[in-house]
């Protein structure tokens, strides 16, 4: 702050200069950026370096997702922080011993993804020290071993977070004994508002919500239930069952959002399944605003049979509340159903239905007589609609997100129609008809694009990559998906690289005719902010064909913000190998085994539904700065990795 | 420089700078310094107010910004415009944003410290640490063994 300071530096116009600013100002600003940078930062200069590790005592958010750092690492960055109120990390090299730094009784919240080499005893260790703790999430608890969990585990998480609202536990809750688990739930926090679970069983499910707490204190009276002020519950179960719904509609009279999914081994008998009678029992107290009933196909082929347009008739008719609503599954509910859902709730903004294979055109036919005003809109394997329906459903100017993906009867009219959308954000054509043509029709009205899916559209050429490239509408792209198509080749991606876009996920899956000269413009792009590589955090060039040249590509100092990369497996093991063992937090994927391996492994799904969530919720938060709502993931993952 | 504003009857506050200058500046503009408005409540308001830390060009900096920063308030584009200025100046003249920096701190311009914070930060987000030295002309100060340390212990971020 010394004027003869800064003077004397400007006398030296080479000098150094920014480095000079008051440290608790550089600190403020450091602040504001996420870890990685700050790590950047620290490994400038030695001002800079003090900086960040003053800052790390006091930084209240610290939210380390995108890469799984070891024990030794994250101490550093984890000094003691009596300030720290959010703490958000990839625990994928963690285990037991990490638990001391990550259980610190300043924190108000506390996000733990792939858990896999953790025991119970994180929870118990959560409960004893995080007493202030409001929101806590953990995920894939210990499933690296497979072994049953404690229930006294959870029943020290629960007595010692007393004050927490919301408690997220995404791994096999099945794992826990069965007898026990119930009753452990007597312990849980009454600000307790938001829950999520899975995969649980749904029998499971009905007994803790029955479940009822006798006081030990005099007055002796027993309480209602444990769980009665839950406002937000989401829960992957075996079955969705009547008796399921049903308990959840009698119990939980504050519900605002319910979102079930379930993921069946065998075909549900009746009094396992899901029936009219079980959807006409949903928001029976008129305060439901956001809906999502999913039959997961990913053990057996198999939908909701025995809810036909009645049910939904039914269901509508409670349902006026409605904001948000996704059904997935329900393979016998024709336009009649749906349009009884449009007419019936005047304040729906987000609709999804995934194989809705009886829906036509007929089902948006008056659209634009309903008072609705649609932001989201997701038609996941409609087959049936065409140009029409879509031409119909355009009268929602408002529409921001849009998820087309197998409706094979859409082609380039469609796309005209969707060129309307000034708004529109995210859009999922992937299987659709669709041909270059169609590409530049959304250079007509769309204004920016953050994401685009055009997997599987086979029409397209390298055309359509300039095409989006030198419209408006493709220059703030963040994520692009171009898998899939046969007629793909480098000059496509050098029209890419040379747009200097900074994407930071691009696929190109299967794409036969990408080669190393794609790699090479990639590594070499120029975008903004006089970058030497790219922005690129994911790059997906399994089934492409790549040779040992690209290697190279894939070293230091190319693609520095690289986390994933999809590679071919067994494609020069050595390379692949030499590559992973130089940047050991680049995380190469090799689809054909995890495919291989998850397809009967729902938890190697539930991983990667995480991932779209996150996606999903990362992109809407860059959407708008402004609005700020959540987006429930309305779109439910992608099961079908592989192409049909 | 108070000729360009719409409102009627404001008070017109006189400043110095260093090398100085004499600036008329509204009384509006001048406010949202909380430097200025602590020694106008000292009664110094009739004079010259002598701000011995801020040169000229960067006052005029200053100023500028302020008028900006009050426009764009319900404007996008303009904020736009302005989070990419910042870009600029950072790039062209990583010197000029630091006295800048300096003077709306040492001036405690609230408005304007978010914005210019948020510049450097913008700026600085998701670049590996020879690229800020070599945009930001900042020396390497580190022993060779002190950066082969830090490097292998922050290479996970910019790997």
């Amino acid at each position: 702050m010394d004027l003869d300071a800064s003077s004397s530096s400007s006398s030296s116009s080479s000098g150094s200069c920014v480095e000079v600013l008051p440290s608790a100002l550089l600190a403020s600003i450091f602040s504001k950026l996420d870890v990685p940078s700050i790590c950047s930062m620290a490994a400038t200069c030695r001002t800079f370096n003090s900086c960040v590790s003053n800052l790390l005592s006091f930084i209240p958010d610290f939210s380390l997702l995108d890469v799984a750092l070891t024990v030794d690492l994250l101490r550093r960055l984890l000094p003691s922080n009596p300030h720290l109120r959010i703490l958000k990390i990839d625990c994928g090299r963690l285990d037991d011993l990490a638990i001391a730094l990550l259980a610190r009784p300043s924190l108000h919240e506390l996000c733990l993804v792939e858990c896999n080499q953790f025991t119970g005893l994180l929870l118990s260790q959560i409960g004893e020290k995080c007493r202030d703790l409001r929101s806590l999430s953990i995920d894939s608890l210990g499933e690296n071993k497979m072994r049953s969990i404690p229930t006294s585990d959870l029943e020290k998480l629960l007595s010692g977070c007393s004050q927490l609202e919301s408690l997220s536990l995404t791994f096999d809750i099945t794992r826990f004994d069965w007898d026990d688990f119930p009753p452990v739930w007597a312990m849980t926090s009454r600000k307790l508002i938001a829950l999520k679970m899975g995969y649980i069983a749904s029998q499971m499910v009905t007994e803790l919500l029955n479940l009822k707490v006798v006081l030990k204190q005099p007055p002796h009276h027993v309480q209602p239930v444990v769980l009665s002020r839950l406002q937000k519950l989401q829960l992957l179960v075996d079955f969705i069952t009547d008796s399921l719904v049903g308990t959840i509609s009698k119990v939980l009279t504050s519900l605002t959002h319910l979102d079930l999914e379930d993921l069946p081994d065998t075909e549900p008998d009746v009094p396992w399944d899901l029936t009219n009678a079980g959807l006409q029992q949903i928001n029976p107290n008129g305060k439901l605003k956001h809906l999502s009933l999913v039959r997961g196909r990913k053990l057996i082929y198999t939908y909701f049979r025995r809810v036909n347009d009645q049910g939904i008739l039914l269901m509508a008719d409670t349902s006026s509340t409605l904001e948000s609503i996704c059904l997935g599954g329900f393979c016998r509910v024709t336009d009649a159903g749906i349009r009884s859902i449009l007419h019936s709730c005047s304040n729906l903004q987000k609709l999804t239905v995934c194989h809705g294979s009886q829906l036509t055109d007929l089902v948006f036919h008056d659209m634009s007589a309903t008072p609705l005003s649609l932001t989201h809109v997701g038609l996941r394997r409609c087959n049936l609609l065409t140009k029409l329906a879509i031409m119909r459903l355009a009268c929602n100017k408002d529409l921001r997100l849009l998820d087309l993906r197998h409706c094979r009867n859409l082609g380039d009219e469609s796309l005209r129609a969707i060129g309307g959308l000034p708004k529109l954000k995210i859009l999922f054509l992937d299987g659709s008809n669709i041909s270059d043509l169609g590409i530049s029709y959304l250079g007509q009205g769309v204004a920016s694009l953050i994401s685009l899916s055009l997997k599987g559209c086979k029409k397209l050429t390298d055309k359509c990559i300039s095409t989006i490239f030198n419209n408006s509408f493709g220059r703030t792209l963040q994520v692009l998906d171009l898998s899939y198509l046969p007629n793909l080749s480098d000059h496509g991606i050098l029209s890419l690289a040379r747009s200097g876009v900074p994407l930071i996920e691009l696929r190109m899956q299967n794409c036969s005719l990408i080669g190393d000269t794609s790699v090479i413009a990639l590594a070499s792009m120029q975008a903004e902010g006089g970058w030497c590589g790219s922005t690129l955090q994911l790059l997906d060039l399994y089934g492409c064909g790549i040779t040992v040249l690209s290697f190279r590509w894939f070293k230091q100092p190319y693609f520095p913000r690289l986390r994933r990369l999809g590679l071919t497996a067994f494609f020069h093991r050595d390379m692949v190998d030499a590559l992973a063992r130089k940047r050991p937090f680049l995380q190469i994927l090799h689809h054909s085994q995890e495919v291989g391996d998850g397809y009967w492994n729902p938890d190697r799904f539930s991983r990667f539904e995480y991932e779209v969530d996150e996606l999903q919720q990362w992109l809407y938060d860059r959407e708008s700065e402004s609005d700020e709502e959540l987006l429930d993931g309305e779109i439910e993952n992608d099961e079908e990795m592989i192409e049909e | 420089m108070a000729s360009t504003s719409n409102s009627t009857s404001s008070k017109i506050i006189t400043l110095r700078s260093s090398d100085g200058e004499v600036f008329e500046v509204e009384e509006s503009v001048a406010l949202e310094s909380n430097l200025i408005r602590r020694m106008m409540e000292d009664d110094c308001a009739n004079n010259i107010i002598p701000l011995p830390n801020v040169t000229a060009p960067i006052f005029y900096l200053v100023i500028e910004h302020c008028k900006k920063h009050a426009e764009m308030k319900d404007n996008k584009e303009k904020k736009k415009e302005l989070r990419s200025q910042g870009e600029e100046l950072l790039k062209s003249d990583p010197h000029t944003y630091s006295n800048l920096m300096e003077a709306v701190n040492y001036l405690d311009i609230k408005s304007l410290m978010d914005l210019t914070a948020q510049w450097l930060a913008d700026f600085l987000k998701g670049k590996s640490p020879r690229l800020i030295r070599e945009l930001l002309k900042i020396k390497n100060d580190f022993t060779p063994e002190e950066e082969a340390e830090i490097l292998e212990r922050n290479r996970w971020a910019f790997d």
